[in-house]
């Protein structure tokens, strides 16, 4: 059975300037949506309507036509990886796995430069590594959808391209919803992609539409 | 603890104040907590732990630590 979430109607103010005015997204499972836009454009933001977290003037979201107002509080529905890291710094690998109910073995599998990092604190770890576990347990957790905001961050070519392939294999367990601004990875490993300019939402295909658009200049 | 010593037999006088200290630094501590251990707070999030619910627990916890002291160091003095 596919899911889907969908955001509709999003109005967000600060003050006198409107930061989201006419934002319309749909997520499926079994799919990855791609969620670019330049800095300031509001796309933090637009995931922490679509989580609860921050209070929109006007919104609608929906999970399977069901409004919902806090998907924060279900983690069974909606997981969010933040663009900064959210793993307390004095956990260990081993112990952030445990608390996820993850298996170590499968996660070495997957990565095997952590084999011998799994009882090193997540502090110790590279900017890349640290990414990495944080990007493993919100994809591997059990939920039917995912934000993760700017997941590529910190992560060199090598671990970019691993990452790619983790997501299109677990795409087929839940639905995705992704930003970041390596925009060439986004269209590559994304079915549906969307540019949010102006506050409005623009479905995307190819670079010539994000050249017409104003986001890359080709 | 250092004042009920301090206080000895009349600590029982002090206690309502220590109380009130010691609500009033619980919720000094949690508005600093989440002021300064924000990005954390989605570890928690995403594990299904409501933010109330971790400040209700670590609250609670706190509080029965302070309490469990107490009743000790004032038995100590009653068996004196």
């Amino acid at each position: 059975m596919i899911h889907t979430l969908e955001a509709d109607g999003i109005q967000l103010n600060f003050g006198l300037r409107q930061l989201l005015s006419d934002v319309y997204l749909k997520c499926e499972t079994g799919k990855i949506t791609g969620l670019l836009g330049r800095n300031g454009q509001g796309k933090s933001c637009l995931m922490n309507i679509l989580l609860g977290t921050l209070k929109s003037t006007i919104s609608s979201v929906r999970f399977d036509g069901k409004g919902i107002s806090s998907a924060a509080k279900r983690p069974d529905l909606l997981l969010y990886l933040p663009q900064f890291n959210f793993i307390p710094k004095t956990l260990t690998v081993k112990q952030v796995l445990s608390d996820f109910k993850l298996d170590p073995d499968e996660f070495t599998a997957r990565f095997p430069e952590f084999e011998e990092k799994l009882g090193q604190k997540v502090c110790h770890l590279s900017g890349g590594q640290w990414r990495t576990v944080e990007i493993y347990v919100v994809v591997k957790m059990p939920s039917l959808f995912a934000m993760l905001d700017e997941p590529f961050t910190h992560l060199n070519p090598i671990q970019i391209e691993k990452i790619k392939v983790f997501l299109l294999e677990e795409k087929a367990k839940k639905g995705f919803l992704i930003t970041d601004h390596m925009y060439n990875h986004l269209l590559d490993a994304s079915d549906r992609v969307y540019l949010l300019k102006d506050g409005k939402t623009h479905p995307v295909k190819t670079l010539d539409d994000l050249d017409a658009l104003g986001y890359i200049h080709l | 603890m250092y004042l009920l010593q301090l206080y000895g037999p009349h600590a029982a006088e002090i206690l309502g104040i220590l109380f009130w200290y010691k609500v009033i630094s619980i919720i000094v501590v949690f508005y600093v907590s989440i002021y300064y251990k924000k990005n954390e707070l989605y570890y928690y999030q995403n594990l299904g732990i409501r933010q109330l619910q971790l400040i209700i627990i670590t609250s609670i916890f706190d509080f029965m630590l302070w309490l469990a002291a107490v009743i000790l160091q004032m038995e100590q003095y009653s068996k004196k």
